[in-house]
């Protein structure tokens, strides 16, 4: 989606255009719930959190600058409010309901203890880690979107996802999910040659 | 020159080994970048490799986290609701900020008004003062403005008229009045002598055009 049309559409929403308002929420939807998932790992939260997200993307709309691109933004915004309900959080006991475990969401090939290690992995790391991860791995967010979005330095967002990225490669050579036969990359031969970078 | 910085040691061999997983994990380098030479003889490094692989075929084969069916249906009403309102509020903020200003406004007008004094004494806490005027006091105040003001404005009219009398009333004839010129001819009898005449003539001329217009039928007849 253009930025044009991004742009188009928040002036049709500032208008007061409800058609308008459900296309900006059903465009974003995936985006906003999925990081909320991913950072509060429960479903219930999650859900609850991504709608006070776009009511506070249309209560500051208007202060969206239009030369910029508006996912990132709507996604600072996601970031925002899930640290937010993270913090009020820590006064409750913590309410996880393993998403990644429920039957309609498992994957149907041998992949699915490899999955579920990585997504523990990352449900274990450090929330400004597990932040730049998921935005990198699962959003294809770019160094210097993540940079605008988190607002933090490149250079730190580097040093993040490194950490991140080493915290899981020790976790899965630890649990002995790592081909030890022949060279690792002649495993990938099936698989395309571009990495997955969201 | 140590292990890290010698670029032929094993120690800098591995170092370079892990950018490059890292440029691969990025994306900048292809996948096949893992199978450097250095991993034959490094089991760290080519269990890092092997690791790399499996998280790259993890991420690969995450499943995608969907919103429920109808999140729009209930975010989109939800969002409509809180604009509303929040533009209630706004008006409501609006009219008591009025509301104030118009009672501020009463509030300084009454003030100056009763008490022309200087601010600072004006600051010191009365709660007399404080107290909202009424708006029986303030059309009573009005109506005793308006009767005061049509007082005087009778009294600086009728003032002139009563003097006028009053010297009238204080004339006393003179007890030695000396006549100087015997010979003339007094000019009034009395203090109405010179309406009285005026009066006479006025119907002498009034008898005279009647009969003028009287006589001109008898001329025609």
């Amino acid at each position: 989606m253009t930025a044009d049309s991004d742009a188009e559409l928040v002036r049709r929403c500032l208008l007061g255009d409800a058609a308008a308002m459900r296309s900006l929420v059903e465009r974003f939807q995936t985006d906003v719930y999925s990081v909320c998932v991913r950072l509060l790992r429960h479903s219930q939260d999650a859900e609850d959190v991504a709608q006070e997200v776009f009511i506070r993307v249309f209560r500051s709309l208007n202060r969206w600058d239009c030369t910029r691109q508006l996912r990132p933004w709507i996604l600072g915004i996601t970031i925002n409010r899930c640290r937010t309900a993270m913090s009020k959080r820590v006064r409750r006991p913590e309410l996880v309901d393993h998403l990644h475990e429920t039957a309609s969401q498992q994957p149907e090939d041998d992949s699915h203890e490899l999955t579920a290690e990585i997504r523990t992995a990352v449900d274990e790391m450090r929330t400004d880690y597990r932040e730049v991860f998921v935005l990198f791995h699962e959003h294809g967010q770019s160094y210097e979107e993540i940079s605008a979005v988190i607002d933090r330095p490149v250079g730190t967002i580097k040093t993040w996802l490194h950490r991140a990225r080493t915290e899981i490669l020790i976790r899965l050579r630890r649990r002995g999910l790592v081909p030890s036969t022949d060279h690792p990359a002649k495993k990938q031969e099936a698989d395309q040659s571009v990495p997955v970078t969201g | 020159m140590n292990e890290m910085t010698n670029p032929t040691s094993p120690a800098a061999a591995c170092g370079r080994f892990e950018v490059a997983v890292q440029r691969v994990l990025d994306g900048d380098l292809p996948i096949d970048a893992l199978s450097d030479p250095h991993t034959e003889s490094c089991p760290a490094c080519r269990e890092m490799a092997g690791a790399t692989v499996a998280l790259l075929t993890g991420l690969k084969s995450l499943p995608p986290v969907l919103p429920p069916a109808n999140f729009a249906d209930r975010v989109v009403p939800a969002v409509i609701a809180e604009r509303r309102q929040a533009d209630f509020r706004r008006s409501v903020r609006i009219a008591v900020a009025s509301l104030a200003a118009a009672v501020v406004v009463a509030f300084l007008a009454t003030e100056g008004r009763q008490s022309p004094q200087p601010a600072v004494a004006s600051r010191s806490p009365d709660p007399v003062r404080i107290a909202p005027p009424s708006v029986t006091k303030s059309f009573a105040e009005a109506g005793s403005a308006v009767v005061s003001l049509t007082k005087r404005a009778t009294e600086e009219s009728l003032s002139p008229a009563r003097n006028l009398f009053a010297s009238l009333d204080t004339v006393r004839p003179t007890p030695a009045a000396v006549p100087v010129q015997t010979d003339l001819r007094p000019t009034s009898a009395s203090p109405v002598e010179p309406i009285t005449n005026t009066a006479k003539r006025a119907l002498n001329l009034f008898i005279r055009d009647v009969g003028g217009f009287a006589s001109i039928p008898q001329q025609k007849s």
